[in-house]
């Protein structure tokens, strides 16, 4: 399901325009941002939380070339879904 | 770094687009359900700006039960996984967006970083401090206002814990503060110097404790060199403070100790030289102690050499001895007032001596065993066997100049 599917979709249940819909999504999108600048950590009930963790850094060798690189540390976001979804699609 | 939930998410919807809360809280519960059912439909979910939703199949794996020790089958299963799209990888990661890679040559890493490169560790410091710093200084500020009022109290502690070196300098502050102080104002002066150091003191703790709320693993590399930094003084100091003590004692208590508990002596190895590399690991704090105490053995050398091979004065050595269990490490000292010249007798060992003992029995004095495992290449000292031939060499006194 792409975006423009989804977007289809989610105007769908809403009973909400597609073009009004994406707007929100994307205002949505905007606040899960903020917050993740501040580490927040978001979660949603029933769904799974979102954080964002620290990648330390490493060395990592290319294998051709035998050279070593220092890969510097990052911020990455994570998904961890919610025992509640792992059991809804595991039911089947 | 607060927790944030749907209710959250939905307040503050409505107030950026002006629905009423009734109506995001719908709105984000829904998208949360296109969401799963799209994944239940389709397998896969992608929403721009965010990221893709994808359901994995995870296959049945054979593995051990923990409590019996059987082998069990784990059941596969359905997991929903998620991987953020580039937008939303770059703005997350913004705060460390000037990092690059940067080739590694031989030597250390740290020596390898140049103006225009990389430095992990120092500049990562600086990196995570402006990027904490806006809630990391509210809480240094609670942190200290609240240590203000109980000042002598509570700040002392709270500086000790602080990996730094600066805590030595704190403490005398704070004391100054404790004893002239009675106006607020120098009170005051001495705590802005010192919210300064616990605000890098803080910093430099909090750093790591940050980083765990922020990522999934602290960078332990940083700490530690701060820690073995921090170690290296703590040993000098440690060293030249045993060594002052020493030099400080009365010098009839710092005559060596001897007798019956005679352990391997780690001093062993520097007098007698490379034969004993197998004597168990030094510490390397006690090494420092050692060559300290060298120093002032040497004054007592005179006072004790002369002593020793009359038999008489052993017994006035142990007494001495049982007082200065601790200075064990000065035992043998007198090991290096003699010299081999030779071999008195060779004697087959029986049940139940030792080394010691044959020291003892043949010198008079049980702690010139050195020089009978010396003259005969023993490795082990502690293991001499039955039957072993030992020879028992001839002990001339060194004069000493």
């Amino acid at each position: 399901m792409n975006n423009k599917e989804f977007i289809c979709e989610l105007s769908k249940n809403t009973s909400l325009s597609a073009s009004a819909t994406g707007k929100l999504v994307n205002d949505t999108i905007k606040i899960l941002e903020e917050h993740f600048e501040h580490n927040d950590v978001v979660s949603i009930s029933g769904f799974g939380t979102f954080e964002v963790k620290k990648k330390m850094e490493r060395i990592s060798v290319n294998p051709t070339t035998g050279k070593r690189y220092l890969i510097p540390p990052k911020l990455v976001l994570a998904f961890k879904q919610s025992n509640v979804l792992k059991e809804k699609f595991n039911a089947e | 770094m607060g927790k944030i939930t749907l209710t959250n998410i939905a307040e503050e919807l409505s107030a950026k687009s002006e629905l009423n809360k009734e109506t995001t809280e719908v709105f984000v519960k829904a998208l949360i359900d296109t969401i799963e059912k799209g994944l239940y439909n389709d397998k896969v979910v992608k929403v721009k700006g965010l990221g893709t939703f994808k359901l994995l199949e995870v296959s049945d794996r054979s593995s051990v039960d923990v409590n019996t020790g059987e082998r069990i089958t784990i059941k596969g299963y359905n997991k929903v996984s998620f991987t953020p799209d580039s937008a939303m990888k770059e703005f997350v990661n913004r705060p460390f967006s000037h990092f690059e890679p940067t080739e590694l040559k031989e030597g250390y890493p740290e020596e390898e970083f140049i103006e225009g490169g990389v430095l992990p560790e120092g500049s990562e410091d600086e990196e995570e401090l402006e990027v904490m710093e806006e809630f990391q200084n509210p809480v240094v500020s609670e942190s200290v206002e609240d240590s203000v009022s109980n000042f002598e109290v509570e700040l002392i502690p709270s500086v000790i814990e602080t990996d730094d070196v600066i805590v030595d300098s704190e403490v005398p502050a704070v004391d100054n503060a404790k004893n002239g102080a009675e106006d607020i104002g120098t009170e005051e002066g001495i705590v802005e110097n010192t919210v300064e150091h616990i605000g890098k003191a803080n910093e430099v703790d909090e750093t790591p404790v940050i980083t765990l709320a922020v990522g999934q693993s602290t960078p332990s590399g940083k700490p530690k060199r701060h820690r073995v930094g921090m170690v290296f003084i703590l040993l000098v100091f440690f060293g030249l403070a045993a060594g002052a003590i020493r030099y400080f004692m009365p010098e009839d208590i710092a005559v060596e100790t001897a007798g019956d508990d005679i352990v391997v002596n780690p001093n062993l190895q520097e007098e007698l030289g490379e034969e004993w590399k197998n004597i168990p690991e030094m510490n390397v704090a006690t090494e420092r102690e050692e060559s300290t105490i060298d120093n002032t053995e040497q004054k007592d050398k005179d006072f004790v050499a002369v002593a020793t091979p009359k038999e008489g004065v052993v017994e006035i050595s142990a007494e001495t001895s049982n007082n200065l269990k601790e200075l064990k490490d000065i035992t043998l000292a007198d090991t290096t007032d003699y010299t081999i010249v030779g071999t008195q007798v060779v004697h087959t060992l029986r049940n139940g001596e030792t080394i010691i003992s044959l020291s003892n029995k043949y010198y008079g004095d049980k702690r010139l065993w050195p020089y009978i495992v010396k003259h005969n290449n023993i490795k082990e000292f502690n293991k001499v066997s039955i039957g072993m031939k030992v020879a028992i060499p001839i002990l001339k006194e060194k004069t000493v100049e």
